[in-house]
C-alpha cells in the first residue's frame, strides 16, 4: 500500500511538468500527422475510400511509427530525467520505495502517450469521416484502443531501458525501427515476437473486406483475437513493471559532479 | 548514540578511477568537518553515507544500519546534496512538503513542517514563488530545508557554504550550530577550510580518497610534531633574541627580516616554544612585540599533511 501511496504522489508530483515538457511538445507535434494527412486525402485526393484510407494510416503510420516514437521520446524519459537533471537523489535518500520512482513517473508518461495517442486515432476517425465514403462500423473504436495499448506497452518498455541504461534513446531506436520493423514486416510465425503483431491483431477487424487487400506482411488469418492480444500486451506490461521495479531498486545511479 | 557513522576499509572506485580508497574512520556526535580539495573523495564519501551508492570495498555502517537504499535509515538522517538541482516547476514550500509527504507525513503536517522549515533557512518570503525563479543561494536553503524538515538524527551537508553571501552564510552556520545544540549530529563538507574551522573542532581530512587525519584541529596538530612549524615575531632586540633562541633543541632554521625587527623562525615543538619564549624574552628584555604563527589554521595543517 505505501508503494502504491508513493507511487501515486510520484504521479501527481510529475504529470504536470511531464506534460508541458518539450518532448510532450514534439509528441503533440508528431501525433498530429497521421488526422492531417488523412485530412489532406480526404479534402484533395480520395475522399471514397475512407476505410482504406484509416487502415492504411492506422497501421503503417499511427501505430508502426507514431506510436513507438512518441513512446520512446516520452517514456524512455521517466527515469533518466530524473538521472539527467540529478534529482533522483532525493527521492533515494529519503524514506521512499525506490520502485516508487519507477512506477509514479511510469504512469505519468503513459497516461500522457496514451492520451496523445487516443486524441490522435480520435481525430483520424473524425477527419476519414469527413470524406464521402464511410468509415467502417467498429474500425474506429478499434484503432483507439489499439492505440492506447501501444503507448503503454512501448512506453513501458522504453521506461524499463532507461532504468538500465543512461542513454535509452539509441537502443529504442533500434528496437522499434530495425528490430520490430524487421521482425512485424516479414511474413510468418516471427511475427508474434513483435509488439505490432498484437496492436495488428486488436485493430483488424477479420470480417472487413478492406483488410483483404492489406500489405503481404498482414496476413489476417494468422492475427490472434483481439482480447488474446491485449492479454498478452498486459502480460509484457506488467512483466516489465516487475524487472523496472527490482531493476531501480537494486541499480546504483552514479552521478557525476 | 556514540558513533554515528563507521567506515572501515572503506573504498570506492568508477572504473579505473579511485574516489575513496581503505578508509577507516567513525564519526561521532555533535558537528564533524570533512575537509579536502576538490576531488578529494568527500562526495563519495558522502554518497556512501546516504546509500546512494554501494562500497566497492570495505563497509560502512551510519546509525548502525548499512546505508544503501535502506529506509529505515533515510527516516533518520537529512542529506543536502551539492548538486543544484531541483524541481523547477514547483514552490520551495511544495517541494519540501512533497518529499515529506512521500516520507509518510500528512497533508497539514507536511506543509506546517515545509513552512517551518523554509522559515528556519529564512526563505519564508519566497517560499511560495517558483523554485526556478530562486536565485543560487535560495536553491541552496531550500535544498537544506528539505533535508531539515523531518525529524532527523544526523544532517549531512555536501558543500552548504558554496554560493551563498556572507549574511546567508553566516545564518547557515548559526543553523548548524542550532541543530548541534538540539542534540542532532551534523556532517559537513567543504574544502574551504576555515569556515569548517569557525563551525567545529572536529575534523576528518581526506585528499586523493584517503583519510589524511581525524580528531580535533589541536589533535591533528600533534600528528604534525616532526613537522617545523614557523613562527614569527616580532622584537625590539631580534639578534639577541634570535641567537638565544638557538639554545633550545627544537628550535631549526632562523630568518631574519630585512626591517630590522622581525625574526622567524622554525620549531619542531611548538608548544613548548611558546611556554619557554616569554620567559627568555623577559630575561634579554629583548622587547617582544608580537606574536604569530602563520602555521595554527587548518589550511597549514592541511599543507603540511598533503606535502
Amino acid at each position: 500500500m505505501e508503494l502504491l501511496r508513493q507511487s501515486a504522489l510520484l504521479f501527481r508530483m510529475h504529470f504536470g511538468s511531464i506534460a508541458r515538457s518539450k518532448r510532450a511538445l514534439v509528441s503533440l507535434l508528431l501525433v498530429a500527422a497521421p488526422p492531417i494527412i488523412g485530412f489532406l486525402v480526404v479534402k484533395f485526393e480520395d475522399g471514397d475510400n475512407v476505410d482504406e484510407l484509416m487502415a492504411a494510416l492506422g497501421t503503417m503510420l499511427l501505430l508502426q511509427v507514431i506510436t513507438p516514437l512518441i513512446s520512446l521520446i516520452v517514456g524512455s524519459a521517466a527515469v533518466t530525467e530524473e538521472v539527467e537533471n540529478r534529482t533522483i537523489t532525493y527521492v533515494f535518500t529519503r524514506p521512499i520505495h525506490r520502485a516508487a520512482l519507477f512506477l509514479g513517473r511510469w504512469f505519468a508518461t503513459v497516461a500522457l502517450v496514451c492520451s496523445l495517442l487516443v486524441a490522435s486515432a480520435a481525430t483520424l476517425v473524425f477527419v476519414c469521416g469527413l470524406g464521402d465514403g464511410e468509415v467502417p462500423a467498429g474500425m474506429g473504436p478499434r484503432l483507439l484502443i489499439a492505440a492506447g495499448v501501444g503507448g503503454a506497452v512501448y512506453s513501458t518498455i522504453f521506461a524499463l531501458i532507461g532504468v538500465f541504461l543512461r542513454r535509452p534513446m539509441i537502443l529504442g531506436l533500434g528496437y522499434a525501427f530495425a528490430l520490430e520493423f524487421l521482425i512485424a514486416n516479414i511474413p510468418g510465425s516471427a511475427q508474434t515476437l513483435s509488439m505490432q503483431f498484437y496492436l495488428r491483431s486488436i485493430y483488424v477487424q477479420k470480417e472487413l473486406e478492406v483488410w483483404d487487400e492489406g500489405p503481404d506482411f498482414l496476413v489476417v488469418e494468422e492475427l490472434f483475437e483481439p482480447g488474446m492480444a491485449a492479454m498478452r500486451l498486459a502480460l509484457i506490461i506488467a512483466v516489465a513493471l516487475v524487472v523496472g521495479s527490482v531493476g531501480i531498486t537494486r541499480k546504483q545511479f552514479v552521478l557525476t559532479s | 548514540m556514540s558513533v554515528i557513522i563507521e567506515a572501515k576499509e572503506l573504498a570506492r572506485w568508477y572504473g579505473e578511477v579511485v574516489g575513496l580508497n581503505d578508509l577507516t574512520v567513525t564519526i561521532g556526535p555533535g558537528i564533524t568537518g570533512l575537509v579536502g580539495p576538490n576531488g578529494a573523495g568527500k562526495s563519495t564519501f558522502m554518497k556512501l553515507i546516504v546509500g546512494e551508492i554501494r562500497p566497492s570495498r570495505g563497509s560502512i555502517q551510519v546509525l548502525g544500519h548499512v546505508p544503501f537504499a535502506n529506509r529505515a535509515l533515510y527516516a533518520q538522517i537529512g542529506f543536502c546534496p551539492q548538486q543544484d538541482a531541483l524541481y523547477d516547476h514547483m514552490t520551495g514550500r511544495q517541494f519540501v512538503a512533497s518529499f515529506l509527504r512521500l516520507a509518510g507525513f500528512g497533508r497539514q503536517e507536511a506543509d506546517a513542517r515545509a513552512v517551518s522549515a523554509m522559515e528556519r533557512v529564512h526563505l519564508a518570503d519566497a517560499m511560495n514563488r517558483k523554485v526556478g525563479g530562486y536565485s543560487k543561494g535560495m536553491r541552496q536553503r531550500t535544498r537544506l530545508a528539505q533535508s531539515i524538515a523531518h525529524d532527523f538524527e544526523l544532517l549531512i551537508v555536501d558543500e552548504p557554504l558554496t554560493g551563498l553571501d556572507p549574511v546567508a552564510r553566516h545564518r547557515m552556520l548559526e543553523l548548524f550550530r542550532q541543530l548541534k545544540d538540539e542534540g542532532k549530529a551534523v556532517l559537513l563538507s567543504s574544502h574551504v577550510l576555515h569556515e569548517v574551522e569557525s563551525l567545529t573542532e572536529e575534523i576528518v581530512l581526506i585528499h586523493r580518497g584517503r583519510l589524511l587525519a581525524q580528531g580535533s584541529v589541536r589533535e591533528v596538530r600533534k600528528l604534525l610534531s616532526h613537522h617545523p612549524r614557523r613562527v614569527r615575531m616580532r622584537a625590539r632586540e631580534p639578534r639577541r633574541l634570535a641567537e638565544a633562541c638557538l639554545r633550545f633543541d627544537h628550535v631549526g632554521a632562523i630568518h631574519l627580516d630585512e626591517d630590522g625587527e622581525g625574526i622567524a623562525i622554525e620549531t619542531r615543538d611548538v608548544g613548548t616554544f611558546f611556554d619557554e619564549l616569554p620567559l627568555l624574552a623577559a630575561e634579554l628584555r629583548a622587547g617582544l612585540r608580537s606574536l604569530e604563527s602563520p602555521d595554527a589554521n587548518l589550511e597549514a595543517v592541511f599543507d603540511y599533511l598533503v606535502g
